[in-house]
């Protein structure tokens, strides 16, 4: 196909050879149709019907997809609830826009206390919105996502989830975790590139939706999306493989793919306790989450030493975030990882560490 | 967060048998410990912290 358009463009030989996918137009209906595609596929992921939820696909980061739910949903006063750098984000962005808000802040690793919410919500009637992390990453914590929606529902407040973490990789059910608004990307569980934000909706919810941004407005990435297009230019590249990795998803089914993630993260864990290694959330297993694993870097050596090793020996690791980068390590068990992977993970770090 | 409910005593009992379990089978893992035990893995792993911190099966691995 030979385009004749402001963009995309052809691109150079040497750059297609780095693109498996065809050249179109996005405003033709091959984008019409991958569009509509990633969308179906969307609705089999969370199990929900096209008469109750709507998605909205935004070309950017998880957090583009935060940002534009949070701004364009919010009318009213917002009780952010965080235990984590993640929770601490989406209060910045509420700060950022001077929308009316409440801070419930945690100490990180800190478990959400139901009954200190319940508090809130019973003495603040304002409110009339309700945030919270899925899976704090920072700290590797599963928070009570169910319990805060069983409030929300009671005290008839709309409730903003931020899945990043978690989509495909925990437990997610917005009927009945009663979630209104969900942020999730196409990376993490799902498995596929990074940077494709997207916005579950509940369609009753979308009543008196704001514009305070241009790039990030919820309603016309709904608006497009109804006729399988985007507002602005979309990264039809990542459509592409995002459609592949949502193939791949429905074709293993989300519950495996949630078991596979649980047991290889259960088999990280256990290795890992026999090694000596001791765990940022300590014993708490039942607080933590599926995917993520947050480890305290042992005495006498540093991040930079343990990262760099283990990429000698092909494997990569982050670091912890804010107060916790020099002092724990984040090991993520998601992705195209399988249990060899992991037996393979611990030996290299066992020989980094001898 | 995974609520589970157990006992002291039945959690006692669930570490006898989860450091019995881990001395006859060598390299048994979590997941298998827990459904051959019948406990929530949760519970096998806690377990199992607590005989690597009273070095009761450190030594195998």
């Amino acid at each position: 196909m030979k385009l004749f358009t402001a963009g995309p463009v052809n691109a150079s030989k040497n750059v297609k050879k780095l693109m498996p996918y065809p050249e179109i137009g996005h405003r033709e209906p091959e984008f019409e149709e991958l569009y509509k595609n990633v969308k179906d596929s969307l609705y089999k992921v969370f199990k929900v019907k096209p008469e109750e939820f709507e998605f909205a696909i935004i070309g950017g980061s998880g957090t583009a997809a935060i940002e534009s739910m949070i701004t364009s949903v919010v009318n009213k006063k917002i009780l952010v609830i965080s235990n984590g750098a993640f929770g601490e984000r989406a209060y910045q962005i509420c700060s950022i826009y001077r929308m009316p808000r409440t801070y419930l802040r945690y100490n990180w690793s800190e478990y959400p206390n139901i009954i200190d919410i319940h508090k809130i919500l019973k003495e603040n009637p304002d409110i009339g919105f309700v945030y919270m992390v899925h899976m704090e990453t920072s700290t590797g914590m599963l928070n009570p996502i169910k319990e805060l929606g069983e409030l929300c529902n009671e005290y008839g407040k709309t409730f903003l989830v931020d899945s990043i973490s978690a989509i495909c990789c925990e437990e997610l059910d917005m009927n009945k975790f009663n979630i209104d608004f969900c942020a999730f990307s196409s990376n993490k569980g799902i498995g596929g590139p990074a940077v494709v934000g997207m916005v579950c909706c509940r369609k009753s919810k979308l009543v008196n939706l704001q514009r305070r941004n241009l790039y990030l407005d919820l309603s016309a990435y709904l608006k497009y999306g109804k006729s399988n297009q985007t507002p602005f230019t979309p990264a039809i590249p990542l459509m592409y493989l995002l459609r592949e990795s949502l193939k791949d998803l429905l074709k293993e089914g989300v519950e495996n793919r949630l078991e596979r993630y649980r047991r290889n993260c259960f088999l990280l864990r256990e290795k890992l306790l026999y090694n000596d290694f001791t765990f940022y959330l300590g014993n708490r297993y039942n607080q933590m989450s599926n995917i993520m694993t947050n480890v305290i870097i042992p005495d006498g050596f540093t991040f930079k030493k343990i990262h760099d090793g283990l990429k000698k020996h092909g494997f990569i690791i982050y670091n912890g975030k804010g107060e916790l980068k020099d002092n724990v390590m984040n090991i993520a068990t998601i992705g195209n990882l399988t249990k060899n992977d992991v037996n393979d993970f611990i030996k290299s770090l066992k020989k980094v560490l001898k | 967060m995974n609520s589970i409910t157990i006992t002291e005593i039945d959690y006692q009992k669930a570490i006898q048998d989860v450091d019995i379990l881990v001395h006859k089978c060598k390299g048994i893992e979590t997941l298998e410990i827990a459904e051959k035990l019948k406990l929530h893995p949760i519970v096998v792993l806690k377990a199992l912290t607590e005989l690597v911190v009273n070095n009761k099966i450190k030594a195998l691995e």
